[in-house]
């Protein structure tokens, strides 16, 4: 199993740097960013990517619709044995996918993952009542 | 035992600790020991929230030995967390008992601190509480994440004399 991750711009190597600080570095998590200057590279390295990958491939997209993600859903569309998309990347997302690799989840599992985790990563911060000493032994 | 996590830890919990060592250890809740942590309830009520659905309890340092023979009976297990080595000096100097295995995660620039490595800025007092728990037999290790290498104690406490002398 491996990751990709493609955004607009850098925020896929921002966020796998920011995944690295977390949770360490690992050889099954690639990223690729769509430069605004592009002229057809990014195409051109998305399927050398998935060309040489021989894993099953799970792609994180920043957005829905963007063309970072129109790229991989054609890729999905050829190939959906062997590649997943979700959109709507986030970084509690991307923590749990990453660090479940260890455990070998199947392409549906961890699709499910990313997407469970990405939407519960969304959350509004509220201080909580209880500041008395609540633990149990 | 059932402490599974020693850790000295500058921001106590956060996301090294609450994403990676938790996938790492069993844990059902923290324990953290400081004065200077119970007494600042802005900082209580945000670590708490950091915690998540884990539950977290905040001692004195007079209460820790206690608080750890307890913890360490418990079939719960829980990661042990304090702000500052001194702190688990003391408590070790009164008897307390967690293991011998101490982890040190990021310890922040402070006045009179020397920065040894990338995220760990020591002063004296944290040196002697360090070199008094390494020769009472804790296994100490310098490592913010599991994947990280560990530096011992007598690898960081080269460096740090060697930036002492260099200084004076």
């Amino acid at each position: 199993m491996k990751i990709l991750i493609t955004t607009h711009g850098n925020l896929a190597k921002g966020i796998y740097s920011s995944y690295q600080m977390l949770a360490g570095s690992t050889n099954q998590i690639k990223y690729l960013g769509l430069s605004p200057d592009d002229t057809g590279q990014f195409k051109k390295e998305l399927a050398h990517i998935i060309d040489q990958e021989t894993d099953d491939l799970l792609i994180l997209c920043d957005i829905k619709g963007g063309s970072p993600y129109n790229e991989c859903f054609a890729k999905y569309l050829q190939n959906p044995q062997k590649i997943r998309v979700v959109a709507g990347l986030n970084l509690p997302m991307l923590l749990e996918v990453g660090l479940s690799l260890t455990s070998k989840p199947s392409l549906d599992e961890i699709t499910d993952l990313a997407e469970k985790f990405g939407k519960e990563g969304v959350c509004v911060a509220k201080e909580t009542a209880d500041t008395n000493q609540d633990i149990e032994f | 035992m059932a402490i599974t996590l020693a850790r000295v830890d500058d921001r106590v919990i956060h996301g090294q600790t609450t994403t990676r060592w938790s996938k790492e250890r069993p844990i059902d809740g923290f324990l953290v020991v400081g004065d200077k942590i119970i007494h600042d309830k802005l900082r209580t009520k945000v670590l708490k929230a950091a915690a998540g659905n884990l539950k977290v309890g905040i001692f004195s340092d007079d209460k820790g030995p206690e608080i750890i023979k307890k913890g360490v009976q418990s079939n719960k297990n829980f990661f042990l967390i304090s702000n500052s080595p001194q702190t688990f000096a003391k408590l070790l100097q009164n008897g307390a008992d967690w293991g011998n295995e101490l982890n040190v995660g990021p310890m922040n620039t402070r006045e009179g601190a020397i920065v040894v490595e990338r995220t760990l800025a020591l002063d004296d007092k944290d040196y002697e509480a360090f070199d008094y728990m390494y020769n009472h037999g804790i296994n100490i290790s310098f490592q913010l994440i599991p994947d990280e290498k560990k530096k011992t104690w007598p690898e960081v406490k080269k460096h740090y004399d060697e930036l002492k002398a260099k200084e004076e």
